[in-house]
């Protein structure tokens, strides 16, 4: 046992108490003197948008990080919690699932539980498997999971899936009277009524006495299945507080930080040019019947979490994933190319959200990350002409303010920030008519952000239009002019000019519509249907 | 500061250093690793051929020597080139070597037995070495197969055609003897079979390194989703390299026929394809570190060959030869692999 000192335990202590934890990542201060404490037999949310601090303090629970001071009491036993390891956590009964649930697709149930132990066997031994099959079905009783051991994990319900993965999480825990549950994000991937499934289960370790810590960013959800939750903000504590005093608009008010007032910020200065794209009834992947215009020179942000088909949208419009039915048109022109080659001849420009998997020519120069989408400036008939290549790289990293040796330098020397940059300059050298931008800034430090910003306004000045996706409010609310919410798959509303605050493009993010109608009016959550009906023409209008 | 040296007196009149904007860059040292890593192997290579030369002056360091080196070398290179096509997008061909027995038997068939010419056996061989091409392409482009087994599948399945083909009978006469004679040819004293690689190399080097369908090629290899994302037609691309690498392949076969004036059923794919692999990949760990090259190949297969032969002259037996393409590939695919890593920054 690792960092174990024993303190006198008072009267039923809590399951966690979190107690001056502090954490420094370089000139980042992830969490400050953070403490709190989360009961028994219950379920607790830990909220907090991104950069809150919420992913570091879990990985210290989980022994992944080390904070740098602070205690952790679990179960009343007092833990340094500048030297906790994954060992430390496993035997203080400290379990977790997360977003990615880690199952084995083609492996049965019992596999998927019997994996990381030794099946019952020794090395090389033939595996008990009447043993382990009998000791799973118990395992799925105490659970209540209606599934066979023997049944493969890729045919099973996502839902059953995850409440799998918790139960083998919890699989060694006989008794509930200790450690912690901690779940993250466990309903991200999964559709409602799926999720509610979740929840429910989520609900019932509870009752029999788990500690239950989870995060999620269905605010709905939260409100549904918590008990009590902790808001952090900028890696400091900022509240813990029963669920029952909330209201969707006071968990905003308590992640974003803002009351809800009007913006104190000028209107972002509008060119708007002519209509340069145009949906109409558009549906695609998780999308459904989406219809709105961007015009010549603005910047249209797209709020909405993951799996909203947020990125979704931007890849229709690239030409890399089909539309099941519904039209776009760029200057009037249909848009049904298959292929980015068409779509980068038609002067659209894409930026992925995954940097390193989607954008990167890691070990490539600079100079030939950045003309990669426009080789035939280079191509004479005969050969690709390098010294224009070379001073056009150098005019691009002059101008994006890319620190890099030179055009030479492989990509994948340079820091976050500046790859970025060089994959910006990349397609607005291309001076394209719509700009497409997964999570510009995701990654980035604040310098690097602005200048990417800066330079996503210049584009737009010189008629480009672009639509920015970003699950960050306040990137929303400094970037662009006008602010669409996009949730589960459908348009939920639009925010510009005094409207667009970093409140409103959190709640148009979470699924809440427009006041209705009147000033203070009741918020209206979108609730998902499986046969979601077009939205009427009086309610298109107010969108 | 209280104590002014005279230096700085002197510039006291120009703009202060520190009040102009300093480019804040990191500058790029030559180090001496970097040289080590671009002309290391032909620092060894050099090594090698001066220490044969000073021990065997007399059966080393003579013109027939290098003839024979260079006219053994020559099909080698012709398929490593086959096989560093397709291999710069990151997909393997190991078909090659087998498409240049099979191209080497058929096409010694097609004039002994079935009366062709030689410039129709040739037409013949190459448009059969585009089509293999093609089919493996086809297998890893649209069917998704890993060119690594695909390729693995059809060069046993082109050895067993090869041998059904010839009726494990060898094919040494009733052929064309311009061919035969192009293979012991020389001008100005370097085999015409090395001439003829050198100018393929060339070619492919251009192509590889100059054109927008190289540049594409070594994107893919370097990111398919990134390729696809910035307009780069990948399956299509990867199917024409499959297809040059067939034609390539079969070129080398001819040669290969030309060189040995027979073609025998007893050559097999594998065996003509390791010396190449294990000179792709040392070439892909000198010149341009990481990153697959015509010269650095060259380099590598001379370096293989030329220390075969002074091992062989220094009396060791036949296994020498095995022995030394074996580790040199393994030596080769570590040191680029290493090189690569590097430049990706991990």
């Amino acid at each position: 046992m690792a960092a174990a000192s024993l303190t006198p335990a008072p009267s039923a202590p809590p399951a966690i108490r979190i107690q001056g934890v502090s954490k420094t990542f370089g000139s980042t201060r992830a969490l400050r003197d953070v403490s709190f404490e989360i009961p028994r037999a219950s379920v607790h949310a830990l909220c907090g948008g991104n950069g809150s601090g919420k992913s570091t303090l879990i990985k210290i629970l989980a022994g992944v990080y080390q904070a740098d001071e602070g205690t952790l009491e679990i179960d009343g036993q007092v833990h340094d919690a500048t030297r906790t390891n994954p060992t430390w956590a496993e035997a203080s009964g400290l379990h977790f699932v997360h977003q990615a649930v880690g199952a084995f697709p083609s492996m049965t149930v019992a596999e998927n539980f019997a994996v990381g132990s030794t099946f019952g066997a020794r090395a090389l031994a033939p595996v008990p498997w009447r043993n382990v099959h009998r000791r799973v079905q118990e395992v799925l009783d105490r659970f209540e999971i209606a599934v066979s051991p023997k049944a493969v994990m890729a045919q099973l319900a996502p839902a059953t899936q995850t409440m799998l993965a918790v139960a083998r999480a919890l699989q060694n825990e006989a008794e509930a009277g200790r450690g912690a549950l901690v779940l993250d994000e466990p309903t991200a991937s999964l559709p409602s009524d799926e999720a509610a499934a979740v929840l429910d289960a989520m609900r019932g370790y509870a009752r029999r006495g788990h500690a239950v810590i989870f995060v999620t960013h269905r605010l709905t959800e939260l409100l549904a299945a918590a008990d009590s939750a902790t808001f952090l903000r900028d890696g400091r504590h900022i509240e813990t507080c029963k669920a029952s005093v909330l209201d969707e608009r006071g968990l905003i008010e308590r992640i974003t930080g803002q009351p809800s007032s009007p913006a104190d910020l000028e209107p972002a200065q509008t060119t708007r040019g002519s209509v340069r794209l145009e949906l109409s009834k558009l549906s695609a992947g998780p999308l459904d019947d989406i219809s709105f215009d961007v015009h010549a020179g603005e910047i249209l942000g797209v709020a909405g979490l993951l799996g909203s088909g947020r990125s979704t949208l931007l890849q229709t419009l690239f030409g890399v994933k089909p539309a099941r039915s519904g039209s776009a048109r760029l200057d009037g022109t249909p848009m049904n190319w298959s292929e980015a080659n068409a779509a980068i001849r038609a002067g659209i420009a894409y930026v992925p959200e995954d940097r390193a998997g989607q954008a990167a020519f890691p070990e490539l120069p600079v100079r030939t990350n950045i003309s990669a989408p426009n080789l035939r400036r280079y191509w004479n008939g005969l050969r690709l002409r390098r010294a224009p290549e070379r001073s056009d790289a150098q005019a691009a990293i002059e101008h994006h303010n890319i620190k890099v040796s030179g055009p030479e330098a492989p990509f994948a020397t340079m820091s976050g920030g500046n790859q970025q940059k060089v994959v910006m300059a990349r397609w607005l050298g291309l001076a394209p008519r719509l700009l497409l931008l997964d999570e510009p800034t995701q990654g980035v430090d604040v310098g690097a952000r602005s200048t990417i910003h800066q330079h996503v306004r210049d584009i737009a000045a010189t008629g480009t239009a672009v639509l920015v996706v970003s699950s960050e409010p306040q990137e929303l609310v400094d970037l662009c002019h006008r602010v669409i919410g996009l949730h589960q798959g459908r348009l939920v509303g639009e925010a510009s000019g005094n409207e667009l605050t970093v409140q409103r493009c959190t709640e148009l993010g979470h699924g809440l519509t427009d006041r209705d109608g009147t000033p203070g009016g009741e918020l209206k959550v979108v609730t998902p249907a499986r046969f979601p009906q077009p939205p009427t023409t009086t309610e298109r209008e107010q969108l | 500061m209280s104590t002014t040296t005279s230096k700085e007196q002197t510039t006291v009149s120009l703009p202060r250093k520190a009040g102009r904007p300093r480019p804040d860059r990191p500058t790029r040292r030559l180090s001496w690793l970097d040289v080590g890593e671009r002309f290391g192997l032909l620092v060894l290579l050099v090594a090698i051929v001066i220490l044969c030369s000073v021990k065997y002056p007399d059966t080393f360091a003579t013109t027939a020597n290098w003839q024979i080196i260079a006219s053994s070398q020559s099909v080698n290179l012709v398929i490593a080139l086959a096989l560093m096509v397709p291999l710069l997008s990151n997909n393997f061909d190991l078909s090659v070597g087998s498409t240049a027995a099979l191209s080497s038997m058929v096409a010694a068939g097609l004039m002994a037995r079935d009366g062709l010419n030689l410039a129709e056996a040739l037409v013949a061989v190459f448009v059969m070495g585009l089509l293999i091409g093609a089919v493996n392409g086809i297998l890893v482009t649209r069917l998704g197969l890993n060119g690594l087994i695909a390729t693995l599948g059809s060069a046993t399945l082109l050895d067993g055609l090869q041998s059904w083909y010839s009726h494990n009978q060898s094919i040494s006469s009733g052929f064309s003897q311009k061919l035969v004679n192009f293979g012991t040819d020389t001008l100005w004293k370097v085999p015409r079979l090395t001439v003829l690689a050198l100018i393929l190399a060339l070619i492919t080097a251009y192509v590889i390194t100059q054109t927008p369908f190289g540049r594409r090629l070594v994107a893919i290899g370097s990111s398919s989703p990134a390729a696809r994302l910035v307009g780069v037609r990948v399956d299509r691309l990867v199917l024409a390299s499959y297809i040059v690498s067939g034609g390539l392949a079969s070129v080398a076969g001819v040669m290969l026929l030309s060189e040995q004036g027979s073609a025998t059923p007893g050559t097999t794919g594998i065996g003509v394809l390791l010396p190449a692999l294990a000179a792709v990949y040392l070439g892909a760990s000198t010149w341009t570190p990481g990153q697959f090259n015509v010269v650095g190949t060259i380099l590598g297969l001379v370096l293989v060959a030329v220390t075969v032969s002074g091992l062989t002259l220094a009396g060791s037996a036949s296994w020498v030869s095995g022995v030394c393409n074996g580790a040199a590939l393994i030596i080769a695919v570590g040191a680029s692999a290493a090189f690569r890593r590097k430049r990706r920054g991990a």
